[in-house]
């Protein structure tokens, strides 16, 4: 790498860009100053708007706008927006693009070489999917990294030649991860990850959400998609407000109706019951599979916006009672620890004596079949090779041996996951093995599978009576897209310009006086409005300093106006 | 390997602490090749062999917890009575995980499992209640030591009696998995012991099968189908845990296959077998209609009668199979036929043999079919013979 070791954490809702460099890592911020960018993208006409410009579309043009994309990264799912039709990953492209711009302009140079974040349990083809949107936006990812991994790094990165085993408890805004880490002599050791891809603070706010359908008598199926986006956002403005406060007063407005409620905390905590109950078995599983009690925790360290809540951290005090370290912003550390990673490949210095020893999130196995007592057989088992949370590098073999007389081929198809049965879990590839004729169970096969940190997964199949061998290689790449294919969909990326960068902080100024005034009602509505005037005067001014000042003006009524209305 | 590893592979003299254990380790991590998967298994290897071996007491059982924590609880004898069998059961927990301790049970005698200081008591010392009326639980103090035990206890007196009963009743259970106190992990721990210590007993011993309800009731508490990892390791040394996994599996797979189709495996060779037998079907057909010899007109119209024979005997006896299939398993599901199923982990198959090819091409696994397609060509054969005869 010619310019210094750079992180993304590429989160649900936010994403960040940080580097390393003078033995620590920094955090780098965007044009408007924050290092948070909102994984938000708003087509704007020809033009694509990506961070909080996006993020205050959303509630004005949601038809435009997509947001936690994240979450169909590895699916089918296509969004579309503005009339153009996106996958989740050319999205992801998008806000990397736009944190790649943030980056240069920081360091003054062209960057390429990048770790990313992605949630511990995401399976083969979420991250084959990460990777595309690294291709499609000229970023060569050199590692993928679990998050709580890189969060876990950040912290013991504080606390170099301590010794302590922790939990690192990673509460997204999409995904939830749980990881038992164990950190002595610089040694950072894994021992245990699980959770939940599919459970973050969105699924809190769409709780919430549906909780305030339910207060107002009309059933959440039966709003149209409108007012349940409207609902959405209040439900995430109040969640934030019921993290420091116990109730907040709130109105809504739905259908002509206007409704005033009192939201308490309680209110919340119910509505959530279900959610709470689901975070509780990844931690379990985890437990279970480190073989540790938890007892021998040192400390539990909070990761991710949404573990704000207060009721996560009661969950956490009753679960493990102990009180939740936050020393580092639960926002930044997965950014902070992708960017020591990134310095940990690039083999830098000033990481010398620090060594991560990761795990595999998911079991690696084939399918096998059975026999069944009536002489039939029955498909579709899986066999696990590697079993989830080994240590990594790993490489473990199993014996199978045929199933029929005369059989002459071994059918191994690899797959990744936790069921019994194999439809369930990840298909991740699949070969044949010759063997030659011979009575059931006479001939046999070693299947070898080893598995390494970058996420390269090398299976082989050797025939034991001939010594014939046959195997596949599955690596974390870009499945299915061939590199012709991603260099099309650069070109189609490419043409997607992003919002010009000096014009950023008025579209996003803009963007937010227009979400409020469809908020605000009455006379905060013509004051909204009177501000859009002034700002738009500023602007045709075309006096710098004219509109800076202006800007800052407006800025503070709009903070006034947004802690009235919950934002 | 040598006499003396663990210790040797981690430049060690011999035993000694966990501390060192650590140190040595660390430093040789960082002078291996840790991309060598070999290279850094057998570090890895060692490394928790000599961990394991320095710890001064063995790592504390779970289930041996929460069967303690049990006994001391005032008011849940009844429920002990019930399962006089639970110290046996506690006992295979003593080695969870039998891969790595493998060689040094002798080294941990079960009695120290007994001593005071490595058994972790179950919470008696109180869990926060309710977390909505906890704002602060973790600052609570010990107000109502006694509360908790005793709805421990009533929990466990419930689910005795919920699953004691012949029929489950799922909305009970449910209600009872979603108490404050089911929350705690050794209480659900054990709970789950004692659900799946039951179903086992009846599916091994009564021979009776686990219902779709119940099935989901376990997936959703403990993910029993979606993570057969985890239960092979907790339940994995039980007699006929393996039915329980199967039968649970099943029965919650069986909504899922209709969203997610099992592919078809119909392999090509499949084509050549049946153009063959409809082959061999066309030309006895002929061959017995007309001995003389062929015509270009008798070969045709003999093929055509024989195919369409075929055909009309074939869908009666595949539709005879069908029927008694379902009829069996209908029986089996009532619990009048002993289960059949025997597991034999083996790869899975691409058939080869010609009966079995057969069988791929009309879609019936197993030796039985066999028989049913010689029974239909042997029924086709009489009618053509027995028609060619009238003929003549």
């Amino acid at each position: 790498m010619e310019h210094p070791p750079i992180g993304i954490d590429l989160g649900t809702t936010n994403s960040l860009i940080a580097v390393f460099e003078n033995g620590a890592p920094r955090l780098l911020s965007n044009v408007l100053g924050h290092p948070l960018t909102p994984s938000v993208v708003s087509m704007d006409g020809k033009d694509v708007l990506v961070g909080e410009a996006g993020r205050d579309r959303l509630a004005t043009h949601p038809r435009d706008t997509a947001a936690a994309f994240k979450r169909s990264m590895g699916t089918d799912k296509v969004f579309s927006l503005g009339g153009k039709r996106l996958r989740a990953e050319e999205l992801s492209a998008l806000v990397l693009r736009k944190l790649k711009e943030d980056a240069e302009q920081a360091l003054g140079m062209p960057i390429r070489d990048v770790v990313v974040s992605v949630p511990a349990y995401f399976n083969q083809s979420q991250r084959q999917a990460t990777m595309a949107a690294c291709a499609m936006c000229e970023l060569n990812p050199v590692r993928l990294v679990n998050e709580p991994t890189a969060a876990a790094l950040a912290y013991g990165l504080q606390d170099r030649d301590g010794e302590s085993q922790f939990l690192v408890f990673d509460l997204g805004g999409g995904t939830f991860d749980v990881t038992v880490l164990e950190h002595f002599d610089g040694v950072m050791e894994v021992k245990a990850s699980s959770g939940d891809a599919f459970l973050g603070g969105e699924d809190f706010s769409e709780a919430l959400a549906k909780g305030l359908a339910d207060k107002i008598n009309s059933p959440w199926a039966k709003l149209g998609s409108d007012d349940q986006n409207q609902l959405r956002f209040v439900a995430d403005g109040l969640k934030r407000r019921l993290g420091t406060a116990d109730s907040h007063d709130v109105t809504l407005k739905l259908g002509g109706e206007s409704h005033d409620l009192t939201i308490t905390r309680t209110f919340f905590e119910t509505a959530c019951s279900g959610l709470l109950k689901r975070l509780l078995r990844p931690i379990e599983r985890c437990f279970y599979d480190s073989n540790e009690s938890m007892e021998t925790l040192d400390r539990v360290v909070f990761v991710g916006g949404a573990t704000r809540m207060p009721m996560i951290r009661q969950l956490v005090a009753r679960q493990f009672k102990k009180l939740p370290d936050m020393s580092i912003d639960p926002d930044h550390a997965v950014a902070l620890g992708a960017a020591i990673q990134a310095g940990l490949v690039a083999e830098d210095r000033a990481l010398d004596d620090v060594v991560m020893t990761d795990v595999s999130p998911f079991s690696v196995g084939i399918e096998t079949a059975t026999q069944l007592r009536d002489g039939s057989s029955m498909e579709g088992f899986f066999t696990p090779i590697i079993e989830r949370n080994t240590a990594l590098p790993a490489s473990r073999e199993r014996s199978f041996s045929t199933m029929a007389d005369n059989q002459t081929v071994l059918g191994v198809d690899v797959y990744q996951g936790e069921a019994p049965m194999v439809y369930d879990n990840v298909h991740l590839g699949r070969f044949d093995l010759t063997v030659p004729r011979a009575k059931a169970g006479m001939e046999s096969m070693m299947v070898r599978i080893t598995y390494d940190p970058s996420g390269l997964i090398d299976v082989e199949a050797v025939s034991t009576s001939t010594g014939k061998k046959a195997g596949v290689v599955i690596r974390d790449n870009v499945v299915g897209l061939s590199d012709a294919d991603i260099k099309s969909k650069l070109k189609a990326m490419q043409k997607l310009k992003l919002h010009p960068r000096e014009d950023e902080e008025n579209t996003a100024l803009l963007a937010r006086i227009k979400r409020l005034y469809e908020m605000a009602s009455g006379d905060d509505r013509t004051m909204v409005q009177n501000l859009l005037v002034e700002f738009e005067t500023a602007l045709t001014k075309q006096d710098p300093d004219l509109i800076e000042t202006t800007r800052g003006e407006i800025s503070e009524v709009l903070n006034r106006i947004d802690d009235y209305y919950v934002s | 390997m040598s006499a003396k590893w663990p210790w040797s592979e981690l430049d060690l003299d011999g035993r000694t602490d966990v501390r060192s254990v650590k140190r040595a380790y660390a430093q040789k991590l960082k002078t291996i090749d840790r991309n060598d998967a070999n290279v850094f298994q057998s570090l890895r290897t060692a490394f928790d062999e000599a961990k394991f071996l320095a710890s001064p007491s063995p790592k504390k059982p779970s289930m041996r917890q929460a069967a303690n924590g049990v006994e001391t609880v005032p008011g849940v004898v009844s429920y002990t009575l019930d399962f006089d069998d639970l110290p046996a059961a506690s006992q295979p927990e003593q080695d969870p995980n039998p891969q790595s301790e493998g060689p040094d049970l002798s080294k941990a005698p079960p009695e120290d499992l007994d001593t005071e200081d490595t058994i972790v008591p179950l919470p008696t010392a109180p869990l926060p209640t309710a977390m909505s009326t906890a704002s602060n639980p973790w600052s609570k103090p010990e107000e109502e030591p006694q509360s908790d035990a005793d709805k421990e206890a009533d929990f466990f007196r419930d689910l005795a009696a919920t699953y004691n009963t012949g029929v489950w009743k799922l909305t009970p259970l449910q209600n009872l998995l979603e108490r404050d106190i089911a929350m705690d992990r050794g209480v659900r721990d054990h709970a789950e012991y004692l659900l799946f210590d039951r179903l086992r007993e009846a599916v091994v011993e009564e021979g009776r099968s686990i219902s779709q309800g119940v099935a989901k009731l376990m997936e959703q508490n403990f993910g029993w189908a979606s993570d057969g990892v985890r239960f092979n390791k907790k339940f994995g040394w039980h007699e006929g845990s393996e039915l329980v996994a199967y039968d649970v599996a099943r029965a919650v797979q069986s909504q899922n296959v209709k969203a997610q189709p099992r592919p078809q495996k119909t392999p090509l060779h499949a084509k050549r077998a049946r153009i063959f037998m409809c082959l061999i079907m066309y030309m006895g057909g002929v061959f017995v209609l007309y001995p003389d010899g062929l015509t270009a007109e008798t070969f045709l119209f003999g093929t055509f009668v024989a195919a369409i024979s075929f055909g009309i005997i074939w869908c009666f006896v595949l539709f005879l199979y069908h029927w008694g299939n379902a009829l069996i398993s209908a029986v089996r599901r009532i619990g009048m036929i002993d289960r059949y199923i025997t597991r034999v982990w083996q790869a899975s198959v691409e058939r080869a043999t010609w009966f079995d090819r057969i069988d791929t091409v009309l879609h019936l696994p197993g030796p039985r079919s066999t028989m049913l397609f010689s029974v239909s060509c042997a029924v086709t054969l009489l009618v053509l013979i027995s028609w060619g005869l009238s003929r003549i």
